[in-house]
């Protein structure tokens, strides 16, 4: 009985904290669906209040004409297309290479790995005009090219994060499959790529909402509105001469729908109770 | 609506130069250039079918609405397809310096009054508006000169309207205190007597956005008669030295910060990104200081509130001195020195700059029009000029006609933001959190490091 | 036929040699490495020794970059708020980022909810709607402040202070643990059962275990969070960009604004590329270090 009862109180102790501080952690979210719904002037100043006066649903209606000829059915179009293949490449390029680099011992490994930890510490503003003229040089200024092939040429992030995955596997499972009559390429496909569940995983949803965030790489190579991501066409609702405040929180509402429903969707996978990847030691 | 039916009857009406100009191809075309009226019935609107022609400006959501319309309706003339990308104002120089880097900007693009830093990119306009490719049969010399460049009369673009920088006050909240609305001839002592008064009564600061670097040069160039902090071409300096004027204005700034009576630098960081969270917007600050094509987003903003806003001019350090006002042009439309387009691009700018029907679009948004003819026949329009606009009109129309106000404004020279960078973030944010200890001291370091800054310039020019 | 045998073994054991193998799988990176980034690193280091602006050529100025960057006062202080910044945002968002994501792998119905509230903030990234929140939380009339204010400090400001201002930015940071936390996450679901149980069955009580098993199996992934957390501080732009603007008086000017600054702002791009390459070394230096010293405290399951 007092076994029980006192699990019971660490329940309750145990959800009103996560509840309680949960608030607090989305208290600027809240923040932001709501004012979606507000006129400007209860958004800033003094008027600012928490629940909207009147609910100004039209920021909505506002808000997905967009500015120009294109509504965001069009964007949402674009972000989705670009988020997707990029996501896919990041997965397929950085578990490759953090394959070779974790597990095989080529020629030239440790330098390539020194490189790749490198391209991080570069502070990325002063590689952003020669990467540009690299791109323009090739004609592919004005395509989705130079924003999502990069993907599949390696993620630093991913391929570091998944090396660290990969040294946690035992080796003992590659000498098995081996004395088995494994290749190192169905090694990989067979025995890595599964076990590997869990940061692919991580990486997909991680890496979606990044390419979904992200502004600076479209602002530079989208050229044509026709081609403009959910980002970009947000901060185009902003600027120092008037900023259109219900449109916009309408817009980055509707914009945290796909990667919450993504994460929603993965999640399942990363939490306890479903094994897909678990190792047995 | 009343909008969209004058646009298609004024369509309808040009159908027939339209017809014209195909038979007789657009060759004739600059033969003909002294009758180059585009309002006019006969205007021969050349044919521009399969070409395409790049164009980029930053701006509001508003400006991309009215000029995606405007493209829209040369398209309809000429058949000319334009490619456009538009940005906010801070991105907009990030895109602008990788296509820059790269020798592929647009066509034409938005320019500011930076043009300096960026000259190699600007194409001289001079002999298009010599051959009338582009009209100025309506725009005064003196609405041309704020586009030029004093140094060898190259036209740098087409001035996209001209403002000023100006007070916005309350008087409402003047009233209240039983103070006295500002006059033409206020004084920065006027100024601190009102803002003391405002602040003992409200309890809140009486102005939360000032802008500093122009409050400063404005000082200097209220001096004295034909006084300014850079020379009028922007290759040196105008200031001698003499440090009385940046010690009377930063003194006084920081004076009435330090009492509170002008919002504190944590508040100017709150309400700096946006004209409309400006204080005054909320009935809580009294005055306000911006450019004068930002009233009407201010005012918007301030009516959700019930708040009625006036303009007023910048105080002056004698009210029998100079004004320091400037009208100018807020920014310019530029045709790339690289393009391939030139000619059809200046077509492009004489109907942008000459177009009644489009410019009842464009309403004046980006400043009010150098176009006489347009200005006039907005004017003339009660539902294009509501009276937050006539306000404006009005105010720029009076600034107008100070002494001094048309042609005191010095090109800016490259190091100029670096130079309004340090005296904000450096000196004045230095003063007040006790990094200098008096305003002769932050007066006599600032003007140290600007010469500094300006030499390093000066050297980048010569190693080219 | 034995030729063709021959010939199919001799490429079966090339294709099978470890350096076969390796450069095939790490070929996109070499490719994008060369393709995209080397030649980027070598004008920026190029340009470091230039007097360059963007749109015009560089003209070869020597050390002169270097030099005036070591006597430049404002960029020593931008390193200065920058290493601020680092040490007290980036343990503060591991610390919070794996208590969380332990807390979260209670087992209960409500696991996945909760995950996805804390997830939440990380979605909404540097957007415009953060930085008018954090303006307001921590705004001269925001609750915190006024809260501060009635305990006697009149005349506090967040965002007017040059000792408060990094406050808020390094909370904002610290809310975006979302990807910290689910990679914490997945480390932990990769820890087997086994070794919980067999700790279990020793008597080791929550303390014990979380110290022999969690920490020494999570020690990759913290290294790995660690590094990628000193990396993304020591670049922090965004929320100094649009939150304080660097201000007051470059409180918080960190490294990446003054390079933007500096390098779009300025068209001083060579000044900017040499100062890029000092935060390189900086940070060369620092991982070195990192690398080092882990090898004392990172446990891999296999180990080379």
């Amino acid at each position: 009985m007092t076994i029980k009862k006192k699990k019971q109180i660490t329940s309750i102790i145990y959800h009103a904290f996560v509840i309680g501080f949960g608030l607090v952690m989305i208290y600027p979210v809240v923040w932001m669906i709501l004012s979606s719904f507000k006129m400007k002037s209860e958004i800033l100043g003094t008027n600012a209040t928490f629940w909207p006066s009147t609910w100004v649903w039209e920021n909505y209606t506002e808000g997905w004409k967009g500015s120009g000829q294109y509504t965001f059915a069009k964007y949402f179009m674009n972000s989705i297309f670009v988020a997707t293949l990029s996501t896919i490449g990041t997965v397929i390029s950085s578990s490759m290479v953090a394959y070779a680099l974790a597990r095989v011992k080529f020629k030239g490994r440790q330098f390539w790995f020194m490189c790749m930890i490198m391209t991080m510490l570069l502070p990325g503003q002063v590689l952003m005009i020669p990467q540009y003229i690299i791109w323009n040089n090739l004609g592919l200024v004005g395509t989705y090219v130079p924003l999502i092939l990069p993907k599949f040429l390696g993620a630093p992030f991913f391929i570091y994060m998944m090396m660290q995955f990969i040294k946690g596997l035992p080796k003992e499972l590659d000498e098995a499959a081996m004395i088995d009559g494994c290749s190192r390429y169905q090694i990989f496909t067979r025995i890595i790529l599964p076990l590997l569940g869990p940061s692919i995983i991580t990486t997909v949803v991680i890496q979606f909402y990044w390419v979904w965030d992200d502004y600076m790489g479209p602002l530079l190579y989208l050229t044509k509105p026709s081609m403009y991501t959910v980002s970009l066409a947000i901060k185009n609702f902003a600027d120092v001469q008037g900023t259109n405040f219900g449109p916009m929180f309408a817009m980055s509402t509707l914009s945290l729908i796909p990667v919450f429903l993504l994460f929603l969707f993965f999640n399942r996978y990363l939490m306890d109770g479903v094994t897909a990847g678990s190792v047995k030691g | 609506m009343m909008r969209k039916i004058s646009r298609r009857d004024f369509l309808r009406g040009s159908a027939a130069a339209l017809a014209g100009t195909m038979a007789f191809g657009a060759t004739v075309m600059a033969e003909e250039s002294a009758a180059n009226d585009v309002n006019a019935e006969d205007y021969a609107w050349p044919d521009y079918s399969g070409e395409t022609l790049s164009f980029m400006w930053w701006g509001s959501d508003t400006r991309h609405e009215i000029t995606i319309e405007v493209i829209e309706m040369y398209k309809e003339l000429t058949g000319l397809d334009i490619e456009y990308e538009y940005y906010d104002g801070t991105n907009y120089w990030t895109v602008f310096q990788a296509k820059m880097a790269s020798n592929s900007l647009t066509d034409v693009f938005q320019m500011g009054n930076n043009w300096t830093t960026y000259y190699d990119t600007v194409q001289p306009l001079n002999s298009y508006i010599e051959d009338g490719t582009i009209d100025t049969s309506a725009i005064s010399d003196t609405m041309l000169s704020t586009t030029t460049n004093p140094e060898n009369g190259d036209v740098t673009g087409i001035s996209n309207g001209t403002n000023t920088r100006c007070f916005a006050y309350n008087p409402a909240i003047f009233d209240e205190c039983g103070v006295a609305y500002p006059t033409e001839t206020w004084t920065w002592d006027d100024f601190a007597a009102a803002c003391r008064t405002i602040t003992e009564v409200t309890g809140n600061p009486a102005i939360t956005t000032l802008e500093y670097q122009t409050v400063v040069f404005t000082v200097v160039t209220q001096w004295k008669e034909g006084y300014n902090f850079y020379s009028m071409d922007g290759s040196e300096f105008d200031f001698d030295g003499d440090l009385e004027p940046l010690v009377y204005i930063i003194d006084l700034l920081d004076t009435l910060m330090k009492e509170g009576c002008i919002g504190d630098w944590g508040i100017y960081n709150e309400v700096s990104s946006n004209i409309e969270s400006d204080w005054i917007a909320y009935g809580d600050a009294a005055m306000c200081m911006l450019s004068s094509n930002q009233f009407s987003a201010l005012s918007t903003a301030a009516a959700e509130s019930g708040i009625e806003l006036e303009l007023a001019t910048i105080p002056r350090v004698y009210s029998d001195g100079q004004s320091g006002m400037v009208v100018r042009s807020s920014q310019q439309l530029t045709i790339y020195s690289g393009s391939e387009k030139k000619d059809i691009a200046a077509n492009f700018l004489n109907f942008w700059v000459n177009s009644i029907e489009a410019n009842k679009i464009l309403n004046c948004e980006r400043g009010v029009s150098i176009n006489s003819d347009v200005l006039t026949a907005l004017q003339a329009d009660e539902e294009l000029t509501d009276e937050t606009t006539a306000k404006i009109y009005a105010f720029i129309d009076m600034v107008g006609g100070f002494e001094n106000a048309a042609n005191s404004s010095p090109a800016e020279p490259a190091a100029n933001e670096e130079i309004c960078d340090v005296l904000k973030e450096e000196y004045l944010q230095g003063l007040y959190s006790g990094k200098y200890s008096s305003a002769e001291e932050t007066a006599e370091a600032f003007w140290e490091e600007a010469q500094e800054i300006f030499a390093t310039y000066q050297d980048t020019e010569d190693a080219e | 036929m034995d030729d063709t045998t021959k010939k199919k073994q001799s490429l079966h054991s090339f294709l099978n040699n470890e350096n076969t193998v390796g450069y095939i799988f790490a070929l996109p990176f070499i490719v994008g490495f060369c393709g995209l980034t080397l030649v980027p690193m070598g004008l920026s280091l190029y340009y470091s020794f230039c007097n360059y602006k963007i749109g015009s050529d560089p003209v070869w100025i020597g050390l002169k970059n270097y030099i005036d960057l070591l006597k430049d006062s404002t960029f020593l202080n931008s390193i200065r708020v920058t290493v601020q910044y680092v040490i007290v945002g980036v343990p503060l968002k591991l610390i919070f980022a794996l208590f969380i994501a332990m807390l979260l792998t209670r087992p209960t119905k409500l696991q996945g909810f909760y995950r996805a509230v804390y997830y939440i903030p990380s979605l909404i990234g540097g957007s415009v709607a953060v930085a008018l929140v954090w303006k307001q939380l921590f705004g001269s009339r925001g609750p915190l402040v006024t809260l501060i204010k009635s305990l006697g400090a009149t005349g506090f400001s967040f965002f007017g202070s040059t000792t408060w201002a990094f406050v808020p930015l390094v909370l904002c940071n610290a809310w975006q643990f979302g990807s910290s936390m689910l990679i914490f996450a997945s480390g932990l679901k990769q820890i087997s059962k086994e070794y919980y149980e067999a700790a279990e069955i020793d008597g080791a009580g929550a303390i014990k275990r979380f110290f022999s098993i969690t920490l020494p199996c999570l020690s990759p992934i913290i290294l790995f969070n660690l590094l990628m957390q000193l990396i993304s501080g020591f670049m922090t732009f965004t929320q100094a960009q649009i939150i304080t603007q660097g201000g007051p008086n470059h409180a918080t000017e960190y490294v990446s604004l003054f390079i933007f600054t500096e390098g779009f702002s300025y068209g001083h791009m060579g000044y900017a590329c040499a100062a890029s390459w000092v935060i390189l070394v900086i940070m060369v230096a620092i991982t070195a270090v990192l690398f080092k010293t882990s090898n004392h405290w990172v446990f891999y399951e296999a180990e080379d």
